[in-house]
C-alpha cells in the first residue's frame, strides 16, 4: 500500500491531543488503540497487519492536520473507520503467487508460464459447456465463490453436490492432460 | 462472555474469509472489546493452523493428493486472473416463471431473499465440506511462521546426532563429477549424514531426492525447504543396505527438477577388503 504522507511531530501531536487531553492517557488510549487495529487487521487475514496500522493511523493524523474531521465523538470509532478503508484497499491489492509458495514437500515444476501455458492447451480441449462451467466454478474467492456455485447449480437444474461432482469429472482428465503437457515439455 | 456469541462455524468462517462481508462488524466489534472472545477466536485460530499442519504433514503426503493441489493452484491463478472480464452469470434464470409475472421489485426482493437465505444456509453447509480445503489454501501469516518454525526446528534437529542412530558422514568431498563413490558402513547402520558443498553465494532454500539401485525409479526419500549453512547442505537420509545410491539436488522453483544437480555413491560393508574410496 501507497503512503505518500509521513507522519509528522506536529500532527502526532494532534492526534494524541485528539485522543486525550491529558498526553499520559492519550500515549495510553494511542497504544491500545494500535494494538486494537493490529489485532482487527491480523483477524482479518492481512500480510502487514502493522504496516496497515500504521497507515490507518496516518490518514487520521492527515485529516486532522487538514482540519477535516472534528475533535468530537469517539476517536476510536472513527478510527475503525479509516481502518476499514485501509482493509478494502489492501485486499483489492494482488495476492502473493500461491504457485510459488504451496506447501508441498514434494518437488514440482513452478513455472508460471509453462503451468499456464499447459492449462490453456487443456482447457481448449474441453467442450466449450464444460470449460464455461470451469471458468466460472473458479472465477471467485471466499463468500463470493459460495454464491456463484450456487449460481451455477441452479444454472445446471442440480444441487451443489452433484455439481461438485460434475466439476470433478470434469478435471480429472483436465489434470492427466496438464501433467501430460508438463512432462512433455520439461522433457523437451 | 455471553451467551449470544456466534457460533463457532461462523467465527471459522470469518477467519478463513470466506462469510459474507456484512457479518464482519458484529465479529469484530465483540473481537476488540470483549477479551474472553478474543481468546475463544484464537482457541478456534489455533484449531485451523492445527488442522492445517495436518494437512500439510498428513493429507498431502501422497504424491498424487499433491499434484491435485498445484493443479487447483494453477486452475485458480490463472482462472481469478480474468476477473476483470468476468463471466456473466444470468440471475434472471433463478427465477420461476411464474414470477415473472409479478412487479419488477418484488421480484427484485423475492430473489435477493431467496439468494441471502441461500447463501446463508449453503454457508454454514459447506464450510463443513470444504473445511479441509479451505484451511489447506489459507495462508495465514501465523500459519506461515509457526511453520517456518518447525521446519527450523527440524533442520536444527537434523543437524545433531541422534540417540541410538549409527550415523555416518559421508562427508564433503562428495561432488557432482559423476564419479561414484564407495564408502563403508557396519549392518547396524541405519542412517547416512550428507555434507553438500554448494557453490552459490546465495542460496535458495533445496530440494534433495534419495533414489535406491534404479536411478529413475520411485524416490526413497526426499525433503524440501533444506537451507544451506556456511555453504554446506548438511541432511540426514535413510540407509537401506548396501548398494547404489542417487542424489538429485536442485533449487526449490525449478521446474526443470530433473535437471538438479546428481550424485551417486555405493555403500558396502565395512569389512570388505576391495573397499576404496
Amino acid at each position: 500500500m501507497k503512503n505518500r504522507w509521513t507522519l509528522t511531530p506536529d500532527a502526532f501531536n494532534r492526534l494524541l491531543a485528539w485522543l486525550s487531553s491529558d498526553r499520559e492517557e492519550a500515549g495510553r488510549k494511542y497504544e491500545e488503540v494500535r494494538q486494537k487495529l493490529i489485532l482487527f487487521f491480523t483477524k482479518r487475514g492481512h500480510l502487514e497487519p502493522e504496516d496497515l496500522t500504521d497507515e490507518s493511523l496516518n490518514r487520521v493524523a492527515k485529516k486532522l492536520e487538514s482540519g477535516e474531521m472534528n475533535y468530537s465523538g469517539d476517536p476510536r470509532r472513527d478510527i475503525m473507520g479509516f481502518a476499514k478503508h485501509v482493509s478494502q484497499e489492501d485486499r483489492k491489492e494482488p495476492r502473493p503467487d500461491p504457485i510459488e509458495d504451496l506447501p508441498v514437500p514434494y518437488p514440482l515444476p513452478r513455472d508460471r508460464e509453462l503451468l499456464f501455458r499447459c492449462l490453456e492447451q487443456c482447457m481448449a480441449s474441453l467442450s466449450e459447456h464444460s470449460r464455461n462451467l470451469v471458468s466460472r466454478y473458479y472465477q471467485e474467492e471466499g463468500s463470493k465463490k459460495i454464491l456463484i456455485r450456487q449460481l451455477l447449480a441452479d444454472e445446471e437444474n442440480t444441487g451443489m453436490q452433484t455439481l461438485r461432482t460434475r466439476i470433478c469429472r470434469i478435471l480429472k482428465p483436465l489434470r492427466e492432460c496438464f501433467f501430460t503437457c508438463i512432462e512433455k515439455e520439461t522433457a523437451n | 462472555m455471553s451467551s449470544n456469541l456466534p457460533e463457532e462455524s461462523v467465527i471459522r468462517e470469518y477467519l478463513l474469509g470466506t462469510l459474507p462481508e456484512q457479518d464482519w462488524d458484529a465479529i469484530e466489534e465483540k473481537l476488540l472489546s470483549d477479551k474472553e472472545f478474543a481468546d475463544f477466536v484464537d482457541s478456534i485460530e489455533d484449531e485451523i493452523i492445527e488442522e492445517y499442519l495436518t494437512i500439510h504433514n498428513h493429507f498431502l503426503r501422497p504424491r498424487e493428493r499433491q499434484r491435485k493441489l498445484l493443479f487447483a493452484s494453477v486452475l485458480r491463478s490463472k482462472l481469478q486472473k480474468k476477473q476483470q472480464v468476468p463471466v456473466p452469470v444470468d440471475f434472471s434464470r433463478r427465477l420461476p416463471t411464474a414470477r415473472t409475472a409479478r412487479p419488477y421489485w418484488a421480484a427484485v426482493i423475492g430473489a435477493a431473499a431467496v439468494l441471502l437465505l441461500s447463501t446463508a444456509l449453503l454457508a454454514v453447509y459447506t464450510a463443513g465440506l470444504h473445511r479441509n480445503l479451505e484451511v489447506a489454501k489459507t495462508r495465514t501469516n501465523n500459519a506461515e511462521s509457526m511453520l517456518a518454525q518447525i521446519k527450523t526446528q527440524m533442520s536444527s534437529l537434523q543437524n545433531e546426532p541422534r540417540p541410538g542412530e549409527n550415523s555416518v558422514d559421508i562427508a564433503a568431498e562428495l561432488r557432482d563429477t559423476g564419479d561414484s563413490y564407495r564408502h563403508p558402513f557396519t549392518s547396524d547402520t541405519t542412517s547416512l549424514r550428507v555434507r553438500l558443498p554448494v557453490d552459490e553465494p546465495i542460496s535458495p532454500p533445496y530440494s534433495v531426492e534419495l533414489r535406491f539401485r534404479d536411478p529413475a525409479g520411485k524416490a526413497l526419500w526426499w525433503q524440501d525447504n533444506l537451507q544451506p549453512e556456511a555453504r554446506t547442505l548438511v541432511f540426514v537420509i535413510p540407509y537401506s543396505g548396501p548398494g547404489q545410491y542417487y542424489l538429485n539436488v536442485f533449487r526449490r522453483g525449478n521446474p526443470a527438477s530433473a535437471s538438479g544437480k546428481k550424485y551417486q555413491f555405493a555403500t558396502e560393508q565395512a569389512h570388505d577388503p576391495a573397499l576404496k574410496h
